[in-house]
């Protein structure tokens, strides 16, 4: 028999008022290479079908009740994916808002945070490597 | 198809991206074997070791670094006891090392890998119940106390694999049912002769649907078997089974009982006889053994 596995720890992403990923739409206006993307979707893909522990050193904690997936790479500023755990289920994780210096938006993943807490389809599954629509420099 | 396949065939239409995610995920793979690996020993430790520093040890362990040399590679897999293997995949092997990538984090030290300690060898469950089934065990009585003393820890395995199995599998129901009926007195009963008994009825009934139920659940019953894997281990659990000096005299009168003695199992050498069963050895029991099961059984029940 056959056991299709489904992600244990679903990473969902920020939906904004326009209905754009949020997450993905950060990414494509600091022109965030494809690299970048690719690495820091590694690092989702494992945590979700694992869990939160299970890439040493990528996680950092940046607040009380955020954290955040950091991305290295050679040549590139980093990049930091702001979220926060068990909005509506034990084990998902959001990414609320990315950044270069977690801290500094801190206020608007918070914000991104309670939007989502009202309306739960302000959030949505999908992988950060896509690009927005006409959007394809980066 | 798996939610992660869709995923990554969306994702890798891209071939930078494909070549990042690969390299991330080859980079988080190393950082989370060495921590695991390493695990209780210290990052100190460890550098001292492979003739580095903490800080070296400590970047590593990092999912992002991915500096790290063939050559440390190396000295770390010496430390660590096992050997360093370096591939060119395809991609599509990505998915089950991503499904189980903290399944595979940890292989065996030399001295633990059964394929080169004696000891160590035909100790699985399944080999075990073929031991058992073909008499080639010396002390029944023995295995079956060792059996019941991990009773708890399978009870918790065969609950999952059920539970999960009925969950996805309507379909399979009449299986299901051999299999409660088949496993059911391994998790209620502790008496060990009984658990014996249902290992064997069990082993020659339905090996299809064990068969099946490794196939499926590897991981689970994995556990159970690594968990009941050694002739150490056994001996241990035994010894820990039996611990009150009201237990001397039913030593005494059963020295093997105690798990002392119990030898390594032998590699079953020729088919299952289904028959088998019938022929089994009956078990001497003290009065005084019969009345510590049945307080045992209430115990449990």
């Amino acid at each position: 028999m056959d056991v299709i596995p489904f992600p244990v720890w679903p990473v969902y992403c920020y939906v904004d008022g326009d209905g754009e990923n949020a997450i993905i739409r950060w990414l494509d206006e600091n022109g965030v290479s494809s690299q970048m993307r690719g690495t820091l979707q590694s690092f989702i893909e494992i945590v979700q079908y694992n869990d939160p522990s299970a890439v040493p050193g990528v996680i950092v904690r940046i607040s009380k009740d955020l954290e955040a997936f950091r991305g290295v790479r050679k040549g590139e500023q980093p990049v930091f994916l702001i979220f926060c755990r068990s909005v509506y289920t034990d084990c998902e994780i959001t990414l609320l808002n990315a950044s270069r210096a977690p801290r500094e938006s801190l206020a608007d993943a918070r914000s991104n945070l309670e939007t989502i807490r009202r309306d739960r389809r302000r959030r949505r599954y999908e992988p950060i490597t896509r690009r927005l629509a006409g959007n394809l420099q980066g | 198809m798996s939610r992660l396949r869709e995923d990554l065939r969306e994702i890798f239409k891209d071939e930078d991206t494909r070549y990042a995610y690969a390299e991330g995920h080859l980079n988080a793979s190393i950082a989370a074997q060495i921590k695991s690996l390493r695990g209780e020993m210290s990052q100190e430790d460890l550098a001292a070791k492979i003739g580095t520093k903490q800080s070296g040890v400590s970047r590593l362990e990092n999912g992002n670094y991915s500096s790290w040399k063939v050559e440390t590679l190396r000295k770390l897999a010496r430390a660590f006891g096992v050997r360093l293997r370096i591939n060119f995949e395809e991609f599509g092997t990505l998915i089950p090392e991503i499904e189980d990538f903290k399944k595979n984090l940890a292989p065996r030290k030399f001295e633990d890998d059964p394929a080169f300690n004696t000891d160590l060898r035909v100790s699985t469950f399944a080999d075990r119940n073929v031991a058992l089934v073909l008499g080639q065990v010396p002390d029944l009585e023995a295995v079956g106390r060792s059996v019941a003393a991990y009773s708890d820890s399978f009870k918790a395995a065969v609950d999952s694999v059920v539970q999960s199995w009925g969950a996805v599998a309507s379909a399979f129901a009449e299986q299901q049912r051999v299999l409660q009926q088949a496993l059911g007195p391994l998790c209620t009963l502790c008496d060990y002769s009984a658990v014996s008994a249902a290992i064997k009825a069990y082993t020659t009934r339905e090996p299809i649907a064990y068969n099946q139920l490794i196939e499926s659940h590897g991981s689970s019953i994995e556990q159970t078997r690594s968990g009941m894997s050694t002739g150490v281990v056994e001996r241990e659990r035994v010894a820990e089974l039996i611990p009150g000096p009201e237990e001397a005299e039913c030593k005494a009168q059963n020295p093997s009982a105690t798990g002392a003695v119990l030898p390594p199992f032998r590699a079953p050498v020729i088919p299952i006889d289904v028959n088998v069963r019938k022929t089994e050895p009956k078990l001497r029991k003290t009065r005084r053994c019969a009345a510590r099961e049945r307080s045992r059984r209430e115990r449990y029940a």
